[in-house]
């Protein structure tokens, strides 16, 4: 099973995105491999962009024998983005994407999504550049 | 994900995306009087005619998961230069930009194979195919009408439902959808993206208004 926490829900162009992922196992295999990656993807009506923006790649010696796995993640934000986007016709969507790697041919890969917000960086007013900040 | 505007109205997303592939899946479905796929080994040309956007790749697709044969898409300019498949059943889209002698060719082998030919077309091919001795059946898919896009909207918002506990908070009125159908003509693809612009509206202003705590 999969769980991750994200400790902000929106995010700012060039700050960074923190969190954990926690994955316990619900039998006896164990993964080849845990891979969390963070990017973002359109939606809509035309046709999906995705880029993939940074990634983990946790391997066979992260595994302990109880089967549990964590690994804490700090994703930085590129300050050109994009960001988040709710439109009409299009949405662009960013997303925490964890892929458990399960071995065997028949065996389905464990996959969850987080989405979250990156929002533009604010605005300074006149009056705020005036007084030196 | 309690960003997302669709979660708002109980859906997971929009129900009106541009899917990638363009096979629509069993369960969203309309019948428009021609969902069994043409029969195998027929030596006939079954066309199916329609505008832009009324459906033809979609019943092709669908008859080929019943039927399957080799499917090729024409593309407009040189691309176009290629020989369809002939099998005991074969689908080809946007058959109309087939070159004539490759078509005029192609309808004679379908003939010696006694093949059936699907073609999705925007031009009557009958003529040729009877040169070639083929018999033909052609379809004309009807019309959009009102009806059918509210039971297709329904289906798909049906699908991407986030809880079949409560209901989404996204239903398709038939003074909406008659308003959809008098802007897209016969055009299905731009009905959908009329209801993805509808969806979205909707989404968006449940978020709005949840934001403004109403």
């Amino acid at each position: 099973m999969i769980d991750v926490t994200l400790l902000q829900s929106e995010v700012t162009v060039g700050e960074t995105l923190s969190g954990r992922m926690t994955w316990t196992a619900s039998s006896q295999k164990q993964p080849k491999e845990i891979k969390i990656s963070m990017g973002w993807r359109t939606e809509g009506r035309g046709e999906v962009d995705r880029q993939t923006v940074e990634e983990i790649r946790l391997g066979e010696d992260r595994f302990s024998a109880n089967g549990a796995v964590y690994s804490d993640f700090n994703f930085p934000i590129p300050r050109s983005g994009p960001v988040s986007y709710d439109g009409s016709l299009i949405r662009i969507i960013w997303e925490v994407r964890i892929v458990v790697d399960m071995p065997g041919f028949f065996s389905r890969d464990d996959k969850e999504t987080y989405g979250f917000r990156v929002l533009p960086q604010p605005i300074l007013s006149d009056r705020s550049r005036s007084d030196g900040y | 994900m309690g960003t997302d505007p669709y979660w708002a109205i109980g859906l997971s997303r929009n129900p009106f995306i541009a899917e990638s592939l363009p096979e629509v899946p069993a369960a969203l479905w309309i019948d428009r009087g021609f969902s069994a796929a043409p029969l195998v080994q027929t030596q006939r040309l079954v066309q199916i005619l329609g505008e832009k956007g009324a459906g033809k790749t979609s019943h092709l697709k669908h008859w080929q998961q019943q039927a399957p044969g080799p499917y090729c898409y024409y593309p407009d300019g040189m691309a176009r230069w290629k020989l369809p498949p002939v099998a005991a059943i074969a689908y080809w889209d946007e058959a109309n930009r087939i070159p004539l002698p490759l078509l005029l060719q192609r309808f004679w082998q379908a003939r010696q194979q006694q093949a059936t030919i699907v073609a999705g077309t925007h031009a009557d091919l009958s003529r040729w195919a009877r040169l070639m001795g083929l018999t033909v059946q052609t379809i004309f898919l009807p019309a959009l009408d009102v009806d059918a896009l509210m039971a297709w909207a329904h289906l798909r918002i049906g699908a991407v439902r986030r809880s079949d506990l409560n209901p989404p908070q996204l239903v398709l009125s038939r003074e909406q959808a008659a308003k959809i159908v008098a802007i897209a003509g016969s055009s299905w693809r731009e009905a959908a993206v009329h209801l993805h612009i509808w969806a979205a509206n909707a989404a968006n202003a449940q978020r709005q208004m949840d934001s403004a705590g109403f």
